[in-house]
């Protein structure tokens, strides 16, 4: 048995179980025809590869993508956080997609913004782009906890559209300027590099994605950012910048200040093909609370309402009235667990009734 | 007390009042019958297993839980219950109930023929998916579907107001099925210490 041997049988070992995910019952029909197509792949491969480097790569590549797909299957996936994001990003992209999930045992959200399954084999008869998120699979209950998901949906916008490199090719000096006034150090200085270009780049992703992330969480966008920052504990980052300038940033875009690093990337946005501005669009709390103040779930009407859900879920919970009337009467954790449910059930009957309608007449 | 029909309860059904009668949501107007309302098989379930554990055990603070596993279905899909299967889950539908309405759970009569029966009380004041306590009496698997039209419930209207929230409630506001919570009654806590 020789060296090219080896690496087919551990890509076979790895087609088995895919297969055997392809088997269960619970399989999740929107990845049949992926899976299927990745199935024919391997088949090809097997028979006419003989490279060993080429086939050292394609089995590391199925094996990751198999460790994605099944967190993709096994109906633990937070569905309707999900459905929110692929929205989101539909109507930014313009494309269909589908969202793969892995969830994760430590505390930690991401978007795999390098691996993209479909250029990984030859598949050319899948018309959906796929993208990657990975979320800590014990929030995966807690819908509210999951606004990072937006951020990390703000760094795959920013990837797409190439923004931030853009913003540095047209302004560079200005987002020099910006930034060494606006940080406490001279960060280009502290590291003691030439490469102020990437420090400067990793920046702008980071606001981007943070601004891109609180249109859709609102306040509750701050509170996660507090988070951060206990286990932050002030060090100064080369990809992040400092927290509380992160807080501030995000402060100006949500109570309509104006803000240096808001104009920048607004501007820089405008000589890529996003066609869209980082904004705040202000929403009449009074409407969706009463809902919530009653205990059940928001009548949602239209994608900007779902795509408001979250915000409105935290803007409640750090308002008073979660202390008014019968909420007053519960525990802290059970207002919050209330909150949760409810943002949920808003979504879930938002698709399931959208599914419902959709189905015009039933025929035998 | 008085038993709503399908006059009244269309009326409950067009106000959908978030402070009164509250229902999210109402896919099909033909849910409403002469005297009752068909409600929905929701999504998740908790499936009763065989476990390592010997028995369900009420003085054993994990017994409960132990013995049931969580699994999820869309919209439409298939679910198995094979026979002699217990399994624990909710109503699509999420209502709230006014202080005065009390709903009487039944399965339907075309559910009740294949083997699955059952009954259950749903008190004022409760809010949420009305929880579901399903078992197969059948010598053969059946084949739910998540959303089909599963149980009947009629509707009263009591003479008085009750409190639904004057104590701790173990079922409030719940989306997803929970497993019973029996070892947290207090009489519970009191055998417990009666046997140690």
């Amino acid at each position: 048995m020789n060296e090219i041997d080896l690496e087919i049988i551990d890509i076979q070992n790895l087609q088995d179980i895919l297969k055997n995910i392809y088997l269960t019952p619970f399989f999740n029909k929107n990845i049949v025809k992926l899976i299927d197509s990745i199935n024919a792949d391997i088949e090809k491969t097997l028979t006419v590869e003989t490279d060993i480097y080429y086939l050292r790569n394609y089995r590391d590549n199925l094996f990751l993508t198999i460790s994605f797909l099944r967190g993709s299957i096994n109906k633990l996936i937070p569905y309707e956080v999900i459905f929110v994001i692929e929205k989101i990003l539909e109507s930014d992209l313009k494309e269909n997609l589908k969202i793969l999930t892995k969830m994760l045992g430590e505390f930690n959200y991401c978007i795999y913004n390098d691996f993209d399954i479909k250029s990984l084999f030859d598949i050319n008869n899948i018309s959906e782009k796929y993208i990657i998120m990975g979320l800590p699979e014990n929030y995966k209950d807690i819908p509210l906890n999951n606004i990072a998901l937006f951020h990390e949906a703000g760094h795959f916008i920013e990837r797409n559209y190439v923004i931030s490199n853009a913003i540095l090719l047209f302004y560079t000096d200005e987002v020099f300027n910006i930034l060494s006034k606006l940080l406490n150090i001279d960060i280009f200085d502290y590291f003691k590099t030439n490469d102020r270009k990437k420090i400067a780049e990793n920046y702008l992703k980071e606001f981007f994605s943070d601004l891109y992330g609180a249109q859709f969480s609102g306040k509750g966008f701050i509170e996660l950012l507090k988070k951060l920052k206990f286990s932050d504990q002030g060090n100064v980052s080369y990809t992040h910048p400092d927290i509380d300038l992160r807080i501030n940033v995000v402060e100006d875009l949500l109570f309509g200040k104006n803000n240096d690093i808001i104009n920048i990337i607004n501007e820089g946005i405008k000589i890529t093909k996003y066609n869209r501005q980082l904004e705040y669009h202000k929403i009449e709390f009074e409407k969706y609370f009463i809902y919530f103040e009653n205990f059940v779930p928001i009548q949602i009407e239209n994608d900007f309402e779902l795509k408001k859900i979250f915000e409105i879920g935290w803007e409640f919970l750090l308002s008073d009235r979660i202390n008014e009337g019968d909420f007053g009467r519960l525990s802290q954790k059970k207002k919050f667990d209330i909150i949760n449910n409810l943002v949920q059930k808003s979504i879930r009957d938002y698709m399931i009734k959208k599914q419902w309608n959709s189905i015009d007449e039933v025929t035998d | 007390m008085k038993l709503l029909t399908k006059n009244k309860l269309n009326e409950i059904i067009k106000n959908n009042d978030i402070r009164g009668f509250y229902i999210s949501p109402l896919l099909d107007i033909n849910q409403i019958g002469e005297i009752s309302l068909d409600l929905r098989l929701g999504f998740d379930f908790y499936v009763s297993v065989n476990t390592r554990y010997s028995k369900l055990s009420l003085y054993d603070e994990n017994g409960v839980g132990a013995c049931f596993q969580i699994t999820k279905r869309e919209f439409g899909e298939p679910f198995l219950l094979f026979p002699g299967q217990l399994v624990v889950t909710n109503t699509f539908e999420y209502i709230k109930l006014p202080e005065n309405i009390l709903v009487e759970l039944n399965t339907r009569s075309s559910v009740n023929k294949i083997g699955i029966s059952f009954n259950s009380i749903v008190q004022p004041g409760f809010t949420g998916c009305f929880p579901l306590e399903l078992y197969n009496n059948s010598n053969n698997v059946i084949e739910l579907i998540a959303g089909m039209r599963l149980v009947q419930a009629r509707i009263y209207q009591l003479d008085e107001k009750t409190d639904y929230l004057d104590r701790d409630r173990k079922y409030f506001c719940h989306i997803k099925p929970q497993i019973s919570k029996i070892i947290s009654d207090e009489d519970n806590k009191r055998f417990r210490k009666l046997n140690k």
